[in-house]
C-alpha cells in the first residue's frame, strides 16, 4: 500500500518535501523546508563548501586546499592530464596567479618537512624576474634569476674575482716560483659563494667544470727570456710558457682552461720568470688590474 | 491528506528518519537508520570522500588526485589564485615530503609516451634542487642548485682534452699542426660527448660556446711568428705572437665566444714559421698539461 496524499511528506514529518529528486543531484537540508536539489555537478566541477549557502558544484574553491596523506613508499600527487593528443593546444598546465602588479608571488615551492625549502616563480617585488630561491620567500637567497628580458644570473654560484694590490717586489726571475697571494694578500672584488682565500686558494664547493683565468703581470725585467705561468689543481696542472729574446720589458702571463675538480679541491697559480741574474722581478699589482685571478662554476 | 504518524517516516519506510534537515548541509545515507546531515561546508572547502566513514567539507583531501579529461584544443587548467592585489597576497602551489628519511617532493611534466621533465628537491642528494630528464630525481639530472647556491649543469656541454705525448716535425716552416692530427688527444671530461680525440669538437645544438686552446711549441731553432687559430664554420678566429728568432719553447693561445650552428664543427691549429723546415714539435704531456682543448656551451 502506497502513500495516497496529495502532496509530498514534509521534512518536518520525515519526508523530502519533494515530489521528485532529480536524477544525480545531490540533496541539501533546508531546515524543515523541503529539502534542497542541488543543480546535478557537470564534468570536471567538484562540490564546494559555501559559509551561509548552500553548496554548489564548481570549478574554483576560493580558498587553499591541500591533499595529505602519510604513505610509506608511495608518492601522494595531484595530477592534471589532458589525454587529447590531436591538437597541439591540448595542453596540461598548472597556473598559480595573483592579483596584480601591488600583489604577493606566484610560485611552487618544494619542501622537505623540517630540512629544506626550495621556491619558484615570478618575483612580483623584483621587476618580475622568475626566480629560484633557497627559501620560503622569492627575494631571499636567489640562486638562479630569469629576467623578463631572459637575461640569466646565479646570485650564490661559486664565481670570484681578485687581484694583486701592490706589487710585490723581486720574487722571480732566476728561477724562483711566485704563488699569486702568498706575499701580498689578494683583494677580492667579488665572491659570491665565498670559495676563494686571499691567500690565492679556491677551493671548489661542489663537483663540476670550473673556468678558471689568471693573468699575471711581470715587471722591472732586465734580461728576462721567459716566464711560465702554472695553474695548479687537485687533479693536475696547467702550463703555459711565454719565450722572447732578453729585455728590459714587462710581460703578461695568461692561463685559461675549463678544469675538472672535485668538491674541495684547491687551485692556484704561479708564475716563473728565468733569464735574469737574480730574482729580482716584480709581479706587478695596483688598478687597473694587472695581476688577478679570476673564476666560475660552469658546468 | 497528511501524514499523522508519531515520529518522522523512518528510512525503512521510505522516510528520511529526520524531522528536520540543517539548512544547507548535504545529506547522506546511514542505511535503515536517519540520513546523516553533514556539517555543512564554508568558503574554501570541497567534499571530501573518505574510507568507510561519511565524506565531509574539508580543506584537506587525504589521497591523490586527478584532472584528467581529453580536451581537445584546449587546455586542462588547475590555477591557484590570489585575486588579492595587496603585497604579501600570494598564490602557492605547495609541494611537500616528510622528513628527511622520505622521498621527493617534486613536480614533472610529461607527453604521454614520449619525452619528461621533472623539477624538485632531492631528498637523497644533499637536498639540491634538480631539473632532469624523466621523473626521477638524481638518474638523468640537468641542473643542479645546492643548498648553497652553486649551480652545475652535469650534462651540459663542457669538455677539457689534452695532447699526452709530443707530436714532433709538424710545423716550424709552413706546416700547419691540427690538434688531434697524429696522436689522439686525451680526454678528461667531455659532457655532451661532442669532442672527439681526433680534435673536433661539433655543436649538439646552436648556441653559443666558449672555446679556448694552448698550443705548447718546443724544438724550435729560430721560429719568430705563431698563429694560434679556432677555425668554425661560421668564422675562424686567429691570435699571433712574434718574436725575434729564438730556440725557446713557447705558448700560445686563443679563445673565443664562438657562435655554432647545430652540428657545426670547430677545430683548433697552429701554424709556426720562420725555421727552414717544419721542424719544430708541439709538447704534449699528462702530468702538467702543456697542450690543452678547452670548452663549454655558455649561452
Amino acid at each position: 500500500m502506497g502513500y495516497i496524499g496529495a502532496t509530498p511528506i514534509s521534512v518536518n514529518a520525515g519526508g523530502t518535501g519533494q515530489s521528485t529528486l532529480t536524477d544525480g543531484g545531490v540533496l541539501v537540508g533546508n531546515g524543515t523546508s523541503a529539502i534542497t536539489q542541488l543543480a546535478v555537478g557537470g564534468n570536471g566541477t567538484l562540490l564546494r563548501g559555501t559559509t551561509g549557502a548552500d553548496p554548489l558544484f564548481s570549478q574554483t574553491c576560493p580558498g587553499s586546499f591541500s591533499f595529505v596523506r602519510t604513505v610509506s613508499g608511495s608518492n601522494t600527487q595531484l595530477s592534471i592530464i589532458n589525454n587529447d593528443n590531436t591538437s597541439v593546444n591540448s595542453t596540461a598546465v598548472l597556473q598559480n596567479q595573483t592579483g596584480g602588479t601591488s600583489s604577493g608571488d606566484p610560485m611552487i615551492q618544494y619542501s622537505i618537512s623540517g630540512s629544506t625549502i626550495f621556491s619558484h616563480g615570478i618575483d612580483n617585488s623584483d621587476s618580475d624576474n622568475l626566480k629560484v630561491s633557497i627559501s620560503s620567500a622569492l627575494g631571499t637567497s636567489d640562486a638562479f634569476i630569469i629576467t623578463t628580458s631572459g637575461v640569466v644570473t646565479f646570485p650564490l654560484n661559486s664565481c670570484f674575482l681578485a687581484y694583486l694590490g701592490s706589487t710585490d717586489a723581486n720574487v722571480t726571475g732566476n728561477g724562483a716560483s711566485y704563488t699569486l697571494g702568498s706575499v701580498t694578500a689578494l683583494t677580492e672584488i667579488f665572491d659570491l659563494h665565498g670559495d676563494f682565500n686571499t691567500n690565492g686558494t679556491f677551493t671548489a664547493p661542489v663537483t663540476g667544470r670550473y673556468d678558471l683565468r689568471a693573468f699575471m703581470y711581470v715587471s722591472d725585467t732586465t734580461i728576462a727570456t721567459s716566464f711560465v705561468i702554472t695553474l695548479t689543481t687537485s687533479n693536475r696542472s696547467y702550463s703555459s710558457t711565454f719565450s722572447r729574446a732578453a729585455l728590459a720589458a714587462d710581460q703578461s702571463c695568461i692561463i685559461s682552461v675549463i678544469a675538472d675538480m672535485d668538491t674541495n679541491d684547491t687551485a692556484t697559480v704561479a708564475v716563473v720568470a728565468n733569464g735574469e741574474a737574480g730574482n729580482t722581478d716584480d709581479v706587478s699589482g695596483g688598478s687597473p688590474l694587472l695581476t688577478y685571478f679570476c673564476g666560475t662554476l660552469a658546468a | 491528506m497528511a501524514y499523522y504518524g508519531t515520529g518522522p517516516i523512518k528510512v525503512a519506510d521510505g522516510g528520511t528518519g529526520s524531522s528536520s534537515l540543517t539548512d544547507t548541509s548535504v545529506l547522506v545515507g546511514n542505511g535503515t537508520s536517519a540520513i546523516t546531515v553533514l556539517a555543512a561546508g564554508v568558503d574554501g572547502e570541497l567534499i571530501a570522500g573518505r574510507a568507510s566513514a561519511d565524506p565531509l567539507f574539508s580543506t584537506i583531501a587525504n589521497g591523490n588526485f586527478n584532472f584528467s579529461t581529453s580536451a581537445v584544443a584546449a587546455a586542462v587548467t588547475c590555477t591557484v589564485e590570489n585575486t588579492s592585489d595587496t603585497a604579501n597576497s600570494n598564490a602557492i602551489t605547495y609541494i611537500e615530503t616528510g622528513g628527511m628519511s622520505s622521498g621527493d617532493p617534486k613536480n614533472f611534466w610529461l607527453i604521454s609516451g614520449s619525452n619528461s621533465f621533472a623539477t624538485g628537491i632531492d631528498n637523497s642528494a644533499s637536498n639540491r634542487l634538480v631539473i632532469c630528464s624523466g621523473t626521477a630525481l638524481g638518474t638523468t639530472d640537468r641542473m643542479r642548485i645546492e643548498t648553497t647556491g652553486a649551480v652545475t649543469w652535469p650534462a651540459n656541454v663542457a669538455f677539457l682534452s689534452f695532447l699526452p705525448t709530443d707530436v714532433t716535425n709538424v710545423t716550424g716552416q709552413s706546416g700547419t699542426y691540427a690538434l688531434g692530427a697524429g696522436t689522439a688527444l686525451t680526454e678528461v671530461f667531455d659532457q655532451g660527448s661532442a669532442i672527439t680525440t681526433g680534435g673536433t669538437f661539433t655543436a649538439p645544438v646552436t648556441g653559443r660556446y666558449d672555446l679556448r686552446v694552448n698550443f705548447t711549441v718546443i724544438g724550435t731553432t729560430i721560429a719568430n711568428k705563431f698563429n694560434a687559430a679556432l677555425v668554425t664554420e661560421n668564422r675562424t678566429y686567429i691570435s699571433t705572437y712574434s718574436r725575434a728568432a729564438s730556440n725557446a719553447n713557447q705558448s700560445w693561445y686563443i679563445d673565443g665566444i664562438c657562435d655554432m650552428d647545430a652540428a657545426d664543427i670547430a677545430t683548433f691549429q697552429l701554424a709556426v714559421t720562420g725555421e727552414a723546415a717544419d721542424t719544430d714539435d708541439i709538447d704534449g704531456a699528462s702530468g702538467t698539461l702543456v697542450t690543452f682543448v678547452s670548452g663549454t656551451l655558455v649561452a
